[in-house]
């Protein structure tokens, strides 16, 4: 499977460019670090949002509980002025109006305040009002309280006012605050219940308008864990919503996590003095944090800004790499495709312009060996067509032919023979059923017989002298490459001699080198023209064969190489020494050019 | 560059662009932004305390559904034309919704039926049988009925029982006069049907009002029967039956009640959902109960 993947990609890879492979990479990288970014600072930036949240709610609920506390101690400090003040004060107060005056300045936080006996008689109330019948005071948790716990004052949980008559119709929620008092000696009685009705309108104003954020919210609950306050008190008492509330009355002050509903919330705790209560804040875990839509939306369109600038960048970048590259790339087609004309630029990174001064260089190289190669084969071509032309030269033949029949009316029929076999033997060997190399032994007899012809044609004006030996006598040599040379040196070196003209013909082998040499006594060649010939300015004459010494030398170059050739040595009046150099090869050896 | 890259780019801008418009401003994305629903409540025309408790209960569903309550009333108490006016007044001023304690079930059901609304309506102590209607919360007749028959009974067994109720066409009210009878009856009992009307004096020793609106026409007389029990609640039968003016009383919880309507006109105005009919839980309250602790949330719900 994943070789199949890796064929797949490796062939997909091999069709796209190499900018977009590169601008493709970046802006890949670039946007995963952008992401990488993103998430980090907005995780870090919504941990510090959400500490700041908490510690905002933390003053918040704590501004409340001072104001609770605060409200709380009023009330415990109008029930003490109840007590002290006016039910134990020594001036004689009427308790009445004590208690009227006290009702009368807190009417806006307190319901009603009201002493009973133990037995739980209404001895005084403010406002003044009638116990309701059939109430019996004493079976309320509020008088039992104070009752069983005479050392502390008791807040009770909110209830409807119902102990007196209730002329408006109206039935008020109040929060009892009770207390175990000695009652004066004008009631006859030694202990009472002094009772306080602190409006709960008055706790709810504290609480209601306390918002901790778009889902937050506040309430306060009892030690056993019972609603004192809740935003959502009646539907919860109901049943329709639902509260933590009995398990956060448990938790200790401070923050705590915890899942309720699904929902993942944080809770903070406050103790509120005096009562035992707690005030717990409730706040959703999505109030602190960032994802809101449209910030989500604000966070893609900064990172596509961020994408389209990188992007753009790298565009250009890769742009400016692959450019020259791309250049590169259609130079190397054109090339490829034959125009060696084509032009190669050398630009861009120091790599790239590099690599086009190479691939020009490497252009020019290879225009200028396909050019040696062309005249290289033209050469050969142009070679081989003399070589084949000489194979049937016309002249040699007429003028050989012309001694024959000149022998043959002077009645010398031995020396006809002798002339005719020579001739045929040379053709014979000249032509070697076409092959361009033949034996060392060959070559010699071919030049024998062209001697043979010569001698007779120049009527004896030269002896002519082989010294060949025996070991390259079955070594390969191109063929028509001596006799060409013993033409010359017959031609323009025996002309003008009269008996006394030599032509040396050697073969030997030198460092392990075929070598071919013909030395003649002639007149030799001028220097000047000696240069000419060397510098291969002369062309060849058409004396004789029609070859020339141009033509060998550049066969044997053609055939194997540079090193070897044909060297001319020659003084004026003293001769001319011309050697041929070959390889030495055997007939039929592996290497042997056929 | 090629076309293509300058188009992809010009595209990459504007695509930008209009986001960054959308999250930095109101144009597109109103975040925040909380549509306020108008409902409209048409009561039958009875007594304010009545509804009391039933506000309440509204009143703490429009704030957390961001409604805004607009409440109205037939001018004549029990008028069904007045009140079908009234509710065709509220939707013509806005009202995406209707909820209504009708006072005559069978015209309010033809005046459904015939008009041009089309917006839910949800009805209170009376179930229509409209394609209009969206959902009802009502009594349970049949165990109104049966638990103030054992009321009458627990008292007095050959009791002269008058029962009394206005839309004796609803069929609740119906079949609770039947149940109401027939418990009765056996019981030995001799019973009595009376139509309520306005200004009608009460009649019999024993007094049973067999609707909520009934009841509370009769608790607000001057002169109240010595032995009434009824079905329904307002802070004047309460005052009546802590003094024992009152008998007994059928009572359903009517601060959930007016919640659950708000928030069944609103699911209804969001989704076209209907309710199926609620049938409200209830109980018999009597003086020596009424302040006890398990019907103190449901008689006297903190706000």
């Amino acid at each position: 499977m994943n070789r199949k993947f890796y064929q797949k990609w490796n062939a997909f890879y091999s069709k796209v460019s190499l900018r977009y492979v590169i601008w493709g990479a970046f802006t890949l990288t670039a946007l995963l670090g952008a992401v990488l970014m993103g998430t980090s600072f907005y995780n870090r930036f919504s941990l510090q949002l959400q500490g700041i949240v908490e510690k905002q709610n933390r003053a918040l609920i704590e501004q409340v509980n001072n104001t609770l506390t605060s409200e709380l101690r009023n009330i415990m400090r109008i029930s003490d002025s109840l007590y002290f003040s006016v039910l134990k004060s020594e001036e004689n107060v009427p308790v009445e109006e004590g208690f009227a005056l006290l009702y009368d300045t807190n009417k806006s936080s307190i319901q009603n305040i009201a002493l009973f006996s133990k037995e739980g008689d209404l001895l005084v109330s403010a406002p003044a009002a009638k116990l309701k019948p059939g109430v019996d005071v004493t079976k309320e948790a509020w008088f039992q309280n104070a009752v069983t716990q005479t050392e502390n004052q008791h807040f009770s949980r909110p209830h409807v006012q119902n102990l007196f008559v209730n002329s408006k119709g109206n039935y008020a929620h109040v929060l009892t605050l009770s207390r175990m008092v000695q009652v004066p000696d004008a009631y006859e009685v030694q202990d009472g219940v002094l009772l306080i009705d602190l409006k709960y309108e008055q706790l709810e104003s504290i609480f209601k308008n306390v918002s901790l954020g778009e889902e937050g919210y506040i309430y306060l609950v009892d030690g056993a864990g019972n609603l004192i306050y809740h935003p959502q008190q009646q539907l919860i008492l109901d049943g329709i919503e639902q509260e933590n509330h009995e398990k956060a009355s448990a938790y200790k002050d401070g923050v705590h996590d915890e899942v309720f509903e699904g929902q993942h919330r944080k809770v903070t705790i406050k103790s509120v003095g005096y009562t035992g209560w707690k005030i717990v804040g409730v706040v959703s875990d999505k109030a602190a944090q960032l994802s809101t839509v449209k910030n989500i939306i604000f966070l893609i369109a900064l990172v596509m800004s961020f994408m389209l600038i990188l992007s753009i960048i790298n565009s250009y970048i890769s742009k400016k790499v692959t450019i020259p590259i791309e250049h590169l790339e259609g130079a190397v087609k054109r090339i490829a495709e034959g125009d060696l004309e084509t032009t190669i630029e050398e630009r861009g990174a120091y790599e790239i312009s590099h690599l086009g001064r190479s691939i020009r260089k490497m252009k020019v190289r290879i225009k200028k060996l396909m050019e040696d190669i062309v005249r290289e084969q033209e050469i050969q071509r142009k070679n081989e067509l003399d070589t084949l032309q000489s194979q049937i030269n016309p002249h040699f033949l007429y003028n050989t032919l012309d001694i024959v029949v000149w022998m043959v009316e002077n009645e010398k029929p031995q020396d006809a023979v002798r002339a005719l076999t020579a001739l045929a033997r040379f053709f014979r060997i000249g032509l070697s059923k076409g092959k361009t190399i033949i034996t060392v032994r060959d070559e010699i007899e071919h030049v024998k017989n062209y001697l043979t012809i010569q001698k007779m044609r120049y009527k004896n004006k030269f002896e002519y002298y082989f010294e060949v030996e025996e070991e390259v006598l079955e070594l390969s040599t191109l063929k028509l490459i001596l006799q060409p040379i013993v033409e010359n040196a017959v031609a323009y070196g025996m002309e003008f001699q009269d008996g006394d003209g030599e032509v040396f013909i050697k073969a030997y082998l030198k460092e392990e080198k075929l070598i071919f040499q013909v030395v003649d006594n002639g007149p030799g060649i001028m220097p000047e023209r000696l240069e000419e010939i060397r510098a291969g300015k002369v062309v060849s004459s058409k004396k004789g064969s029609g070859i020339g010494m141009r033509n060998v030398g550049e066969r044997i170059q053609l055939a194997y190489g540079k090193e070897y050739g044909i060297q001319i040595e020659s003084e004026p009046d003293e001769g001319t020494c011309i050697t041929l150099t070959q390889p030495k090869i055997a007939y039929g050896q592996e290497g042997e050019l056929l | 560059m090629k076309k293509a890259e300058k188009i992809g780019i010009i595209a990459a801008l504007c695509g930008i662009i209009l986001l960054f418009l959308i999250a930095s401003t109101d144009f597109v994305l109103e975040e925040n932004r909380k549509e306020v629903y108008t409902i409209a409540f048409v009561t039958d025309g009875s007594a304010d305390d009545r509804f009391q408790s039933l506000r309440k209960g509204m009143e703490k569903a429009a704030k957390k559904w961001n409604v805004d309550l607009v409440v109205d009333a037939p001018y004549l108490s029990g008028n069904a034309a007045e009140q079908e006016a009234a509710i065709e007044e509220a939707v013509e001023n806005g009202a995406q919704a209707v909820i209504t304690v009708p006072a005559d079930q069978v015209q309010m059901e033809k005046f459904l039926d015939q008009s041009k609304l089309q917006v839910p309506v949800i009805t209170l102590e009376k179930e229509l049988h409209s394609e209009k209607k969206f959902g009802a919360y009502i009594y349970d007749s049949e165990k109104s009925a049966k638990k103030l028959a054992r009321a009458v009974l627990e008292e007095k067994k050959d009791a002269s029982v008058a029962l009394y109720a206005s839309d004796v066409s609803a069929k609740e009210t119906a079949n609770c006069l039947d149940i109401l009878e027939k418990e009765l009856e056996d019981g030995g009992c001799t019973v009595i049907r009376r139509q309520y009307r306005q200004g009608f004096e009460i009649e019999g020793e024993v007094v049973v009002a067999a609707d909520p609106y009934t009841f509370s026409q009769i608790v607000n007389l001057q002169k109240i029967p010595d032995r009434l029990y009824g079905i329904g609640c307002s802070n004047k039968m309460l005052t009546l039956l802590e003094e024992g003016k009152v008998c007994a009383a059928v009572i359903c919880n009517e601060y959930d009640k007016g919640y659950l309507s708000v928030e069944a006109a609103m699911k209804s105005i969001q989704n076209g959902t209907r309710q199926r009919t609620v049938k409200m839980e209830q109980v018999l309250v009597r003086q020596e109960n009424l302040y006890d602790k398990e019907y103190e949330a449901l008689l006297f719900p903190i706000s």
